[in-house]
């Protein structure tokens, strides 16, 4: 049988009039503040502070989920939306989330429910994937909304970037900072001269991940830490000009066999490379986000709730 | 004596064996050298480092037969802009000056291949590991290879698997001690996300070992909320390389095969790159 957006929509409001008691304590804290008054308000701090003001032409940051007019009972900051976050949100009781990253994954972000009209599961839709619709299912059952907070969020916090990401209190690298031009993150870490070893030692602590990969001589030495994501075009200046990059998601198939090169060839640079999660790296964004926000939503209980560090590792 | 064959006509053979690539493969085909090049021997090599050149040039061969990209250019979203923001760059400079010294053919092959032979590179892996994958479908374009093996948990798998490789940058999402009777096993770079779902419709599947994946935007999330959503799964990251070598050894049988008398060899498996902190 097909389901439309509408169908999906109807069996969901059956649902939550059997979890009607849920639905009413949710609506206990704030009967007024929605969702999207939520992120007006955010939004307004945007126009007014944000530098490189976007909306409202928002490309990322979009409802992900829910009916923007729900009654906010609390806020949920997280770095992801993964389908635990949104457990530990309801177990809060905090039916608003905030999220950094993606809810669902590649192309399929903007599914969204409720509003839309148009069939959204017809036969072989990525939409009927059994995940998908799981995850989709417990948000109708429990009346979440999600909404992400990545391209704004960064405009209107340009500390974050000063202070990369949050991580540079995480690594308490506070007085090592230095400022770099033209580089995807402008600064870079003047740290005292350590060997690699014991600086990528020092990030898996201070970050608590057991899942730190290093390259490069365990005893080289480290004076200068530069800092960059995900692919080679966006490490190639820090490399260049750092002992070693600190990197966040990286490729195996693109950035490693630069890198490996480069160590063969002898080269004064590359060096070295220490590549954490996406999650390590940036979740700190998330992490400060709720005292940001405190003062422009006093009405709700604003929570972080961290995604984690996704893998475990073999001992060593 | 060697038969005499030209960059072209190596080319134009392999094509004749295994048809067409892809039509949306990039950066594929005759990367250096010139066409009429004559071919001295080759040097199968996944990854057609500076190590694998050095080895082809000191073992008297001119053509290195590769998976991935001499430049760095791995195609798709990766290489967007990367050619431009590479010139000039020293490690690319040293590296193609190495290259034209010694006037190196360097042909790749990734999507003619997987295009040909889906699941070779999967079943591969899944044969190193002492698994037995089973056929595919007629028509199946799925690189993915299904294993069913004998009970163990996926810290046991993941355990097997380190020694059984030599590799000890494994990642694993799930619990370690989940048992597991049947692997989806996926060569390299497993994206996007539709892989590991379209591995996932399998239901009996309960582990997907692969190379690597991304991460947040993608598919090590993916199956994180699998689990949350009671899916009985877990996924084991062996290491792009260490996934991608045992084909790089079955390329060269079936190699030898079709080019009988051509002095033709695979790399050594190469040092994994990764230590963990």
């Amino acid at each position: 049988m097909s389901m439309s957006r509408r169908t999906f929509g109807q069996g969901a409001g059956a649902t939550m009039l059997l979890n009607g008691g849920l639905a009413r304590a949710f609506a206990t804290a704030s009967d007024r503040l929605t969702a999207e008054q939520v992120v007006q308000r955010i939004l307004n701090k945007v126009a007014s502070e944000g530098q490189g003001f976007k909306f409202p032409g928002l490309d990322t940051d979009t409802f992900k989920y829910g009916d923007p007019a729900t009654p906010v009972t609390g806020i949920v900051f997280t770095f992801q939306a993964t389908f635990e976050v949104l457990k530990k949100a309801v177990q809060a009781k905090k039916n608003f989330v905030i999220t950094t990253e993606r809810m669902f994954w590649q192309q399929l972000d903007d599914v969204r429910t409720l509003k839309h009209d148009t069939p959204f599961e017809p036969a072989g839709s990525p939409e009927t994937e059994p995940v998908i619709l799981a995850k989709r299912q417990y948000c109708e059952e429990n009346g979440l909304v999600v909404w992400r907070f990545h391209d704004h969020q960064l405009m209107v916090r340009p500390d974050l970037m000063k202070a990369g990401f949050g991580l540079t209190a995480k690594l308490g690298w506070q007085d090592y900072v230095v400022q770099v031009q033209g580089q995807m993150v402008g600064i870079a870490y003047s740290i005292p001269e350590t060997t690699l070893k014991d600086v990528a030692r020092h990030v898996a602590r201070s970050l608590d991940s057991r899942d730190v990969r290093v390259i490069g001589d365990p005893n080289l030495l480290v004076k200068r830490v530069g800092l960059g994501a995900h692919k080679l075009i966006e490490i190639l200046k820090p490399l260049q000009s750092c002992d070693v990059v600190l990197m966040s998601e990286p490729q195996d198939c693109d950035a490693f066999p630069y890198l490996r090169d480069g160590i063969s060839l002898g080269l004064p640079h590359p060096k070295g490379l220490i590549a954490i999660t996406h999650e390590r790296f940036e979740e700190w964004v998330a992490e400060s986000a709720p005292a940001w926000l405190k003062p422009l939503v006093p009405e709700v209980p604003i929570e972080f709730i961290p995604a984690g560090d996704p893998y475990w590792v073999l001992p060593s | 004596m060697l038969p005499e064959m030209t960059c072209w006509e190596l080319v134009n053979r392999l094509h004749s064996m295994l048809g067409e690539r892809h039509k949306d493969a990039m950066h594929e085909g005759i990367i250096t050298g010139g066409d009429d090049d004559t071919v001295s021997g080759i040097l199968v090599a996944n990854e057609p480092s500076v190590e694998a050149i050095r080895l082809a040039i000191a073992t008297g061969k001119n053509c290195i037969l590769c998976r991935e990209h001499p430049l760095y250019l791995f195609g798709e979203y990766l290489a967007v802009g990367l050619a431009d923001a590479l010139a000039g760059d020293p490690v690319l400079k040293a590296k193609q000056q190495l290259i034209e010294d010694h006037h190196l053919l360097i042909i790749r092959i990734a999507a003619l291949w997987d295009t040909a032979r889906p699941k070779w590179f999967s079943s591969a892996l899944a044969r190193e590991l002492g698994w037995q994958p089973e056929a595919g479908d007629p028509g199946d374009q799925w690189t993915t290879a299904y294993c069913n093996i004998p009970r163990t948990t996926l810290s046991e798998l993941a355990n097997f698997a380190s020694t059984r490789l030599e590799a000890k940058a494994l990642r694993m999402v799930g619990d370690p001690n989940q048992s597991i009777t049947r692997v989806a096993v996926i060569h390299g770079f497993a994206f996007p996300t539709l892989v590991l779902s379209h591995a996932l419709e399998d239901t009996a599947v309960d582990c997907i070992v692969t190379g690597n994946t991304p991460e947040v935007d993608h598919c090590t999330t993916y199956i994180r909320d699998a689990i949350t959503a009671g899916r009985r799964i877990s996924l084991v990251q062996v290491g792009y390389d260490k996934s991608d070598y045992p084909g790089a050894v079955e390329l060269t049988k079936w190699l030898k095969n079709a080019l009988p008398g051509m002095p033709i060899e695979v790399q050594p498996p190469p040092q994994e790159i990764c230590w963990f902190a």
